[in-house]
């Protein structure tokens, strides 16, 4: 009898820890999501998660991070991993071209206020508003990189030397400008 | 002559354009390439992202859990497909246009008496399926139309 009642003890206190795990776990959760979760965002709906949409139209495919929706338009969030809390000009085309694409196929409105959560090696998070481009714009951007496969328009080189130092590509990069340099001089003499 | 298909461009390498034009154009002709540390990055990218998502999945489920307000669906189906395409049909269509809104308002006031009626006897709850059935169709081809657009 004394066994039973025990064993009885024990389990009920097993539920309950397990439950108060879960419940410890859930609220951590919440707590990391609320701490970077902007204002306008921190009633909206997640609606779509690491999700992946085509544009067919625009020949335009875009995984969506997240998505959230509040007054009935989508809010866009990207995440990055950084050393630093910065936002890049890809940063900003990168969703706009998501936008461009989750629009085309859900026909949804998307907002053009995108959010970047830059995330540093030891997990701090930060928030940041950026305004996306068009979806015209989007459009010449795609365009512009089918020509620049093509070879019908010039590549622009980047002024970031520090991302010129670490290019993988640097070696061929200096090549081709030393050429174009030469080419340049010949017809020029 | 037909003119060469391009395969989709995706977001990140449209981005790519961003960072440097020459580097996408030297991308397309040797193929990637990741130096160390940016390959450590990308590790580290891609683990960030996997917990991205499964904090996003257990949110998503929460919002699930808060949000069962399909009444009679969930008396006549329980927590079937069915249901879930009428909440879809209900997010998806109802709730951008203010009559559908105006609907969804009356439903919430009414349906869980309805519901509670419906569930006390398997005549009715069969009566409620065929009546349901028409706007589970429409349900499900609006998922089938929304997944092929992805």
């Amino acid at each position: 009898m004394a066994n039973s009642a025990l064993f009885w003890i024990f389990l009920s206190c097993l539920v309950l820890a397990i439950l108060a795990l879960r419940a410890a776990r859930r609220r951590r959760l919440l707590i990391r999501e609320r701490r970077w979760l902007p204002v306008e965002l921190s009633r909206a709906r997640l609606v779509f998660a690491e999700r992946l949409f085509v544009a067919r139209s625009l020949a335009l495919a875009a995984r969506v991070d997240r998505a959230y929706e509040v007054d009935g338009e989508i809010r866009l969030v990207e995440l990055k991993t950084r050393s630093r809390h910065r936002v890049y000009a890809s940063d900003v085309i990168e969703l706009s071209a998501q936008r461009t694409a989750l629009e085309a196929a859900t026909r949804r409105r998307v907002s053009r206020v995108g959010y970047v959560l830059t995330q540093t090696p030891f997990g701090e998070r930060l928030v940041h508003r950026v305004i996306l481009l068009s979806s015209a714009t989007v459009t010449q951007l795609v365009a512009r990189r089918a020509q620049l496969l093509d070879g019908i328009v010039k590549p622009r080189c980047t002024r970031n030397a520090r991302l010129c130092a670490s290019c993988p590509y640097r070696t061929e990069c200096k090549e081709r400008r030393t050429a174009l340099f030469r080419d340049g001089l010949e017809r020029k003499s | 002559m037909r003119a060469r298909r391009r395969r989709s461009t995706t977001a990140s390498e449209l981005a790519e354009i961003g960072v440097c034009e020459q580097r996408v154009v030297l991308q397309s002709q040797y193929g990637p390439r990741h130096s160390a540390p940016s390959r450590s990055a990308l590790e580290r990218g891609v683990e960030a992202h996997n917990e991205f998502l499964e904090h996003a999945r257990r949110l998503q489920a929460r919002g699930n859990e808060a949000d069962r307000r399909c009444f009679i669906a969930t008396t006549v189906y329980g927590e079937g497909f069915e249901t879930q395409a009428l909440r879809t049909l209900r997010d998806q269509v109802l709730l951008r246009c203010r009559v559908g809104v105006w609907v969804i308002r009356l439903y919430y006031r009414v349906g869980p008496a309805i519901a509670r009626y419906v569930a006390k006897s398997n005549c009715r709850r069969a009566i409620a399926r065929i009546v349901l059935k028409p706007f589970v169709a429409l349900a499900a081809l609006m998922l089938l139309w929304s997944d092929r657009g992805e």
